[in-house]
């Protein structure tokens, strides 16, 4: 069975003081495999943020279904979504989204604190953590006293040390300088080698060639895709670049057309 | 060109109005208050009523206080509305302003906000004089004053105040613009963050300055005492309060911080690092808020006990219209019965039942084992020990009391032992009885001054006139510590049912003819009679209309100053809640879509956010309890400056204030809190929307 399985999703939003419709998804279905690391990319627009506020379960998808790890998410209430976001999910943003109030190794404990987990425990599964992403002189700092990677590199621990079935990612380079951007993504690779689902959306070539797979978004369905397979990073750029580029000019004249 | 920064600045006004209107209204209500308190200090309709002078030389007294308030709390608001802007200037910045088009913009927005302040304050406190004027004759239970009056002097001297006021404000603002970048505008929420440590100096310095100020109050026994410590131990509660909201609050949360098992459950995880956030942040403002509450309940429950007092005061010092000490010489012609009678009546005072009887009082220090020492001049530990026959105290207080040989009655609300006997110099020592009630005879106003008052009943006259004379031959230097010679000299008590208007003139006569006596006050006299004249060896009289028109003039005058003042601090207060909330709200607001998005249920997100809103608002009102239990024998202390010697009425009226405040802030919490959660709301709703 798949980790992750989106069937005919779609969001409308009503927006509040016209009554005007926007459709931000049109008709979105696709399985994500355990182990799998898939990019999802799109122009700004294309509602591939909205894909993912509704696999995080930030947001109501107005038809069509997600399961993930076995689980109906539009089944659940509120309280049980909370619990499944902070046991099964995983998140890093673009825009790290750390709270200044928490040291760095309170910030990376937050969900576990949440779970009612040990304060022992919680030291043990940070160790390993803080020791791969190279944060262990950071734990006693705080949000504002370390860099944009750093906190970035921060945020993914938050993200796995819970164990979570997949890591949802949006933008994770996208506030940071070349130098950091490439450490992150080497972090996400091994991550991934580990075992770790993790679900990306960027439209940074380089972030979504890191990937094993990419998705296309566009207009509110999956566009197109691509896999690495056997490709090194450097071949997978280039054909998610051509592909960017053939998708972008084709713009809307390739309307209801399916590459997949 | 010119229009270009007009434009901005009233668009950036525009948007901000959040923070504008209630800054502009702000100042509008410091700049009337202190119209207010000016112009009634001139009214000349007040400064002719009755006690009317006393009253505006009190009412003066205001307008120093309002005018530094006023230039404290405009400067500290005005920065909360500076660093609101801040992003929007660093936009500017970015777009290609130069530093002085910034500044330009700054001293239009100052200039104007400053503007409408003062304008609007102009019509609040032509307008507010009149109801003040109104309602403070009201409260004098005088006729209204149907004229108008505007103290142009004051309204200039006004002006000018704010006009430096606002200018010093303007100065710090381009200040603070020259010296950053535009950078440090973009970044403003980010930069000057500190890690909350613990500043324990800090901490055991406000511990010790707040206690060093608890201890001087409760250590306090007399009102001179606490005259004499008041400002004192005031300033050091305040320091010390700084202090502890600064530093002691975030060492306490470190504490709590440190014990792990404690620290890393899911409640106390966020509510205790949420509290050294908003600590470490509000320290300052939340001290502000917690003296400006302290000095509201101070005010308003002391001015209420004086202004319900006054008459209780009066009836206590004055139990009769007059009161007169006589000591006729030997050979005199009529008893001092007809001598007063006819010399009253001969000036028009109409005369009721004369009681007559003798007393005596002198200032003295009493020890532990009850020995009581008459003193020449003045110590703020002696009492007024006054001296009376049973007799008179029956015929006084219309009882039957009995007092066996070698017994003394002793009535005193201000001595804290429990005598078993009193004792004079030269064995004279006699067993105690404590009474109930004192003696209802004429006392005076000599509380002001000393430890308070202690009446003694003695069963024989003749042991008083003893005492009194070895007392007398004891003194090597012949110094009479005594007021009167008790065998000598008799005191009438008198009422009477002529105006008090009337009894006040005969008293003001006598005693400007007394006064005019070239060998002294109390020299023996001759008075004419209409039935031929009489000399006196001692004459002089009381009058109670003539101290309840002394008396009147301060307590109402304490009493309005106080509500003026109430009023000032109650509208700094709200003023400084509404920023603080309303800062918080946007700092929280994005605080609450993280926790969110890692995992906390909306539900748990609120009650835990609820909880720290609510501690650390109502912090700075439960210290504010405390630090007024702890000056209550203080100020007690200095009601009996008033002559309030009942302290127990204050007691209840300051339970009663607290009580009433809590309510009132917890009002005003209500309502500027639901600005917090409307931003809070407002964004995360936005935010959504956006995602």
């Amino acid at each position: 069975m798949s980790m992750l399985d989106v069937k005919n999703v779609k969001k409308i939003y009503t927006t509040r003081f016209a009554g005007a419709k926007i459709s931000a998804l049109s008709n979105v279905s696709f399985t994500v495999e355990e182990g799998e690391y898939v990019a999802i990319m799109g122009e700004s627009g294309s509602g591939k943020t909205t894909l993912l506020n509704i696999i995080a379960t930030l947001v109501k998808p107005t038809d069509g279904q997600v399961i993930l790890d076995g689980k109906h998410l539009d089944s659940m209430k509120e309280k049980e979504l909370a619990i499944f976001r902070r046991e099964k999910l995983g998140f890093v943003f673009q825009e790290f989204n750390l709270l200044n109030n928490f040291s760095v190794k309170d910030n990376i404990f937050l969900p576990l604190v949440l779970s009612g987990k040990k304060y022992n425990e919680m030291n043990e599964r940070i160790k390993p953590i803080a020791q791969k992403l190279g944060i262990d002189d950071l734990l006693e700092k705080y949000p504002y006293e370390i860099s944009g990677g750093q906190k970035q590199r921060v945020a993914a621990a938050r993200a796995i040390i819970t164990k979570p079935s997949i890591v949802l990612a949006d933008e994770p380079t996208g506030a940071l300088d070349s130098k950091s951007t490439d450490e992150l993504l080497k972090m996400f690779r091994g991550i991934n080698e580990d075992g770790q689902t993790i679900l990306m959306v960027t439209h940074s070539v380089k972030a979504a060639s890191s990937a094993n797979r990419v998705l296309f978004i566009k207009d509110g369905i999956v566009y197109h895709q691509l896999y690495r397979a056997s490709m090194s990073q450097d071949d997978f750029y280039r054909v998610i670049s051509d592909s960017l580029t053939a998708l972008t000019s084709e713009g809307g004249d390739n309307k209801g057309g399916d590459n997949k | 060109m010119r229009n270009l920064y007009l434009k901005l600045s009233l668009q950036s006004m525009k948007k901000n109005r959040a923070m504008f209107v209630p800054y502009i209204l702000f100042g509008a209500v410091m700049f009337a208050l202190l119209y207010v308190v000016g112009a009634l200090a001139q009214d000349s309709y007040v400064a002719s009523i009755e006690g009317g002078s006393n009253l505006q030389e009190i009412l003066i007294l205001g307008n120093p206080i309002i005018a530094i308030s006023s230039v404290i709390f405009i400067a500290y608001i005005s920065s909360f509305v500076l660093k609101r802007q801040k992003k929007e200037f660093g936009l500017y910045r970015i777009l290609g302003m130069e530093r002085k088009h910034l500044v330009r913009v700054v001293i239009i927005e100052n200039v104007l906000a400053a503007i409408a302040s003062i304008l609007i304050g102009i019509v609040i406190g032509v307008s507010l004089e009149k109801v003040a004027q109104l309602s403070l004759l009201k409260i004098m239970n005088k006729e209204a004053d149907m004229g108008f009056e505007i103290s142009t002097i004051q309204l200039i001297s006004d002006i000018l105040i704010f006009s430096v006021v606002y200018c010093i404000i303007i100065l710090k603002n381009i200040k603070d613009i020259v010296f950053s970048s535009a950078l440090d505008y973009m970044n403003e929420s980010r930069t000057g963050e500190k890690r909350p440590k613990a500043n324990w100096v800090g901490a055991i310095l406000g511990l010790l300055f707040t206690g060093t100020g608890y201890v001087m109050s409760m250590k306090c026994e007399n009102s001179a005492g606490a005259l004499n410590i008041f400002f004192f131990a005031v300033i050091l509660v305040i320091i010390g309060t700084y202090f502890l909201f600064i530093s002691a609050s975030v060492g306490f949360l470190q504490i709590m911080k440190s014990n792990k098992k404690y620290y890393y459950k899911i409640n106390n995880f966020i509510s205790i690092s949420g509290m050294t956030y908003r600590m470490k942040r509000n320290g300052a403002g939340l001290a502000s808020i917690c003296i400006l509450s302290t000095m509201v309940l101070v005010i308003m429950s002391s001015a209420t006990t004086l202004y319900t007092s006054m008459y209780d005061v009066l009836d206590e010092q004055f139990p009769y219209d007059f009161s007169i000490a006589l000591q006729m010489p030997a050979d005199a012609t009529m008893s001092g019965d007809e001598f007063v009678t006819s010399y009253m009546e001969d000036n028009g005072i109409e005369v009721g039942d004369v009681k007559s009887y003798r007393t005596t009082d002198a200032l003295s220090l009493i020890n532990e084992n009850g020995y009581i020492d008459p003193i020449v001049g003045y110590d703020p530990n002696a009492y007024v020990v006054t001296i009376v026959s049973l007799d008179d105290y029956n015929m006084f207080n219309d009882s039957s009391i009995e007092l066996g040989d070698n017994q003394v009655g002793l009535y005193s609300l201000d001595i804290k032992e429990d005598f078993e006997q009193v004792s004079f110099t030269g064995d004279n020592a006699f067993e105690v009885v404590n009474l109930d009630s004192d003696s209802k005879m004429i006392k005076g106003d000599t509380l002001t001054v000393c430890s308070g008052y202690v009446t003694l009943v003695f069963e024989n006259p003749e042991d008083i006139v003893r005492v009194q004379n070895s007392i007398l031959a004891s003194r090597e230097d012949g110094s009479n510590p005594f007021s009167n010679n008790y065998d000598a000299c008799v005191f009438y008590a008198l009422d009477s049912s002529s105006e008090p208007k009337t009894q006040r003139d005969f008293s003001d006569r006598v005693f400007n003819s007394r006064m005019a006596n070239p060998e002294g006050y109390n020299a023996p006299c001759t008075i004419a009679l209409a039935g031929g004249s009489q000399s006196a060896l001692l004459f002089d009289i009381t009058s109670r209309a003539s101290f309840e028109f002394s008396y009147l003039g301060v307590y109402d005058g304490l009493f309005f100053l106080g509500i003026l003042l109430c009023t000032a601090f109650i509208v700094i207060t709200v003023l400084i809640m509404y920023f603080k909330q309303l800062l918080e709200g946007y700092e929280d607001a994005g605080n609450y879509l993280i926790m969110r998005k890692v995992g906390l249920d909306v539900k748990t997100i609120k009650k835990t956010v609820f909880t720290q809103i609510v501690t650390v608002f109502f912090l700075p009102l439960i210290v504010a309890g405390i630090h007024n239990a702890f000056a209550y024998p203080m100020i007690s202390n200095l009601l009996k400056t008033f002559g309030i010697s009942d302290t127990s009425k204050f007691f209840y009226v300051l339970v009663a204030s607290i009580v009433i405040f809590a309510i009132a802030y917890g009002i005003i919490f209500f309502f500027t809190g639901r600005k917090y959660y409307w931003i809070v709301r407002e964004s995360a709703e936005g935010s959504e929307a956006s995602l």
